[in-house]
């Protein structure tokens, strides 16, 4: 019995480790990753974790969580059971922001060399490098796994690069300051915020060109937004969008991009995450140093939680 | 005939797989200016944004007049000259990258962009600050090479990278104004001179690497938040100060509107 317990585990090619219904923190300027247990929302650790800890994500089997460690240029690796550091990955100049391919590959963005580097967090080996514009940051692998899109903050792209070969395939030039993006379940589209231009646009993936742009945001909303972080809801039928300086995050209609509805959370909000159920959502609010909770039902902040200092990505197990 | 009609298929083809547009810049001023340096930091850092794009922007630098006649815009560390410089610009842009005078935004000269802050706003800066710290010893200015907030950071890096010396407001200036003529003509590759001078004058999201998106005014004036300096040149803040109602129009005055 054992043993064909065994082999049925060894057969499943990703075994999805239990949830730890724990919420990670990335804390800029704190040099540490808060960890909160999702059903107190209380603090159960701070993880000290080295220089400059900005992106955040989980391995496929949801065991690591990784963390950008921009001013050690490295991938920090964090045992999501034990919450131990366990080791630093080289990762190339500055790593910001990073997504994890399904094959476990993580491809992220090196800030001041202008490239996205793919890196094997096993092996530590550096599989490509790809010349991307100035200040790249947000990365976003597209649901069939066949492309990663890398934004450049400073060159006002989306990179789209083609995972068999690491070559770009097209270069798509949105609003001033593009930060992050999402795509659509079936990967017919992605979403981009611009964060100075004040943008949020939606592309097509076929032909890579801009359909619809919501560039009324800060007449909408308030005169300070700056649409940073952004995230479908499960059922698609909500776009997320943090607003920074706004304070706030937006809801869109992902198909016209008309804001639905906004909840003021925390000074600067940029990283934002979602319970699996979508029922809560989690915004990093950096200078505050807190994680406002969002009931979505009610679209209203029921909790803020302590955080370290400069408060970036986050992330949830649940 | 045969050959003719050859010549010009290829033609065709080439055109259609040539890389794309191809633009001349020109600066007038001195050749040891900040301004020529960090002009020369946007020009390269526009090239690289173009090599995806297919576009490519060249700058060639002189003492003074006349203008060549193939520029697309002109940038210029000329103070006291503006005016007559964009008189005889034939409706090119003129990049006003040092001078000042109120004097000169009063004018509302349909293609002078002012993109150094103007003696008013930095006065309304100051003011700002001193409301908050009366017997503060400030002064104002379009950069810091200290600052790190809003990807300052990463432009202080890069230029002080290549240059040696830190970015200072003139160097910014510079910068600032390759970076929006390259940003336009990337989004706008068939424009002209007269069409980029409308996009810029149109653009309301341009990126000073300074948080706030900025755009020019009417008079021509780049509308801009500024840096706070202290006595001892060290970075005390941003204007507008916070909470201050008008925003970044708080800043300057709009006599052309």
């Amino acid at each position: 019995m054992l043993r064909i317990l065994l082999l049925v585990l060894l057969l499943v090619p990703q075994m999805v480790a239990e949830p730890t219904y724990r919420i990670f923190v990335t804390n800029e300027a704190g040099d540490s990753v808060t960890v909160i247990d999702s059903r107190t929302d209380k603090v159960e650790k701070t993880i000290e974790v080295g220089g400059r800890p900005r992106g955040i994500g989980f391995s496929p089997d949801r065991s690591k969580v990784y963390v950008a460690l921009g001013n050690e240029n490295a991938i920090g690796v964090i045992d999501a059971a034990t919450l131990e550091l366990e080791r630093k990955i080289s990762a190339g100049s500055d790593p910001e922001a990073f997504a994890v391919h399904p094959n476990g590959t993580i491809y992220l963005s090196n800030e001041d060399d202008g490239l996205a580097t793919a890196l094997n967090p096993d092996s530590g080996e550096i599989l490509a490098e790809i010349k991307v514009g100035l200040e790249p940051e947000g990365v976003g692998v597209s649901p069939d796994g066949k492309q990663v899109l890398v934004t450049s903050e400073s060159s006002n792209m989306v990179h789209v690069i083609s995972v068999d070969d690491s070559k770009l395939v097209a270069n798509v030039l949105v609003g001033a300051r593009p930060r992050e993006v999402a795509f659509s379940p079936d990967g017919g589209y992605f979403w981009v915020t611009s964060e100075v231009a004040g943008h949020v646009s939606k592309v097509d993936r076929t032909t890579n060109r801009i359909v619809t742009v919501n560039r009324r945001l800060r007449r909408e909303i308030n005169p300070r937004v700056k649409p940073k972080g952004i995230l479908l809801s499960p059922d698609g039928d909500r776009l997320y969008v943090s607003m920074g300086r706004g304070n706030a995050v937006a809801v869109l209609d992902p198909d016209t991009l008309e804001v639905q509805g906004t909840v003021g959370t925390g000074v600067r909000t940029w990283g934002i995450a979602l319970s699996r159920d979508g029922k809560r959502l989690y915004a990093a609010n950096g200078p505050d140093g807190t994680l406002s909770v969002v009931d979505t039902e009610a679209l209203e902040e029921i909790k803020t939680i302590p955080t370290g200092e400069m408060p970036w990505g986050v992330v949830v197990d649940d | 005939m045969r050959a003719i009609r050859f010549a010009l298929a290829l033609a065709i083809v080439l055109a259609a797989t040539a890389p794309g547009a191809d633009f001349n810049l020109v600066y007038l001023g001195p050749e040891s200016s900040a301004a020529l340096q960090g002009l020369r930091l946007g020009i390269e850092e526009s090239n690289v944004q173009g090599e995806f794009l297919g576009v490519r922007l060249t700058l060639a630098a002189s003492s003074g007049a006349p203008i060549s006649g193939d520029a697309i815009a002109v940038f210029a560390d000329q103070r006291g000259q503006i005016a007559d410089l964009a008189g005889s610009a034939g409706g090119r842009a003129v990049f006003n990258l040092s001078d000042d005078s109120d004097s000169l935004r009063a004018a509302c000269l349909a293609n002078a962009l002012h993109v150094i802050p103007s003696a008013r706003m930095k006065a309304d800066a100051v003011s700002q600050w001193k409301a908050r710290e009366p017997n503060a010893s400030v002064t104002a200015a379009a950069w810091h090479g200290g600052a790190v907030k809003f990807a300052a950071r990463d432009l202080n890096k890069r230029y002080k990278e290549r240059f040696g010396p830190e970015m200072d407001s003139l160097a910014w200036a510079g910068w600032f104004a390759a970076r929006a003529v390259g940003d336009t003509l990337m989004r706008e590759p068939g424009s002209d001179a007269v069409a980029l001078l409308r996009l810029l004058k149109e653009a309301d999201g341009l990126d000073g690497q300074k948080g706030d998106p900025h755009s020019f005014r009417a008079s021509g004036q780049l509308r801009q938040p500024l840096v706070l300096i202290g006595p001892d040149g060290e970075l005390l803040g941003e204007a507008p100060v916070r909470g201050a109602p008008g925003g970044l129009d708080s800043l300057g005055a709009s006599p052309c509107e």
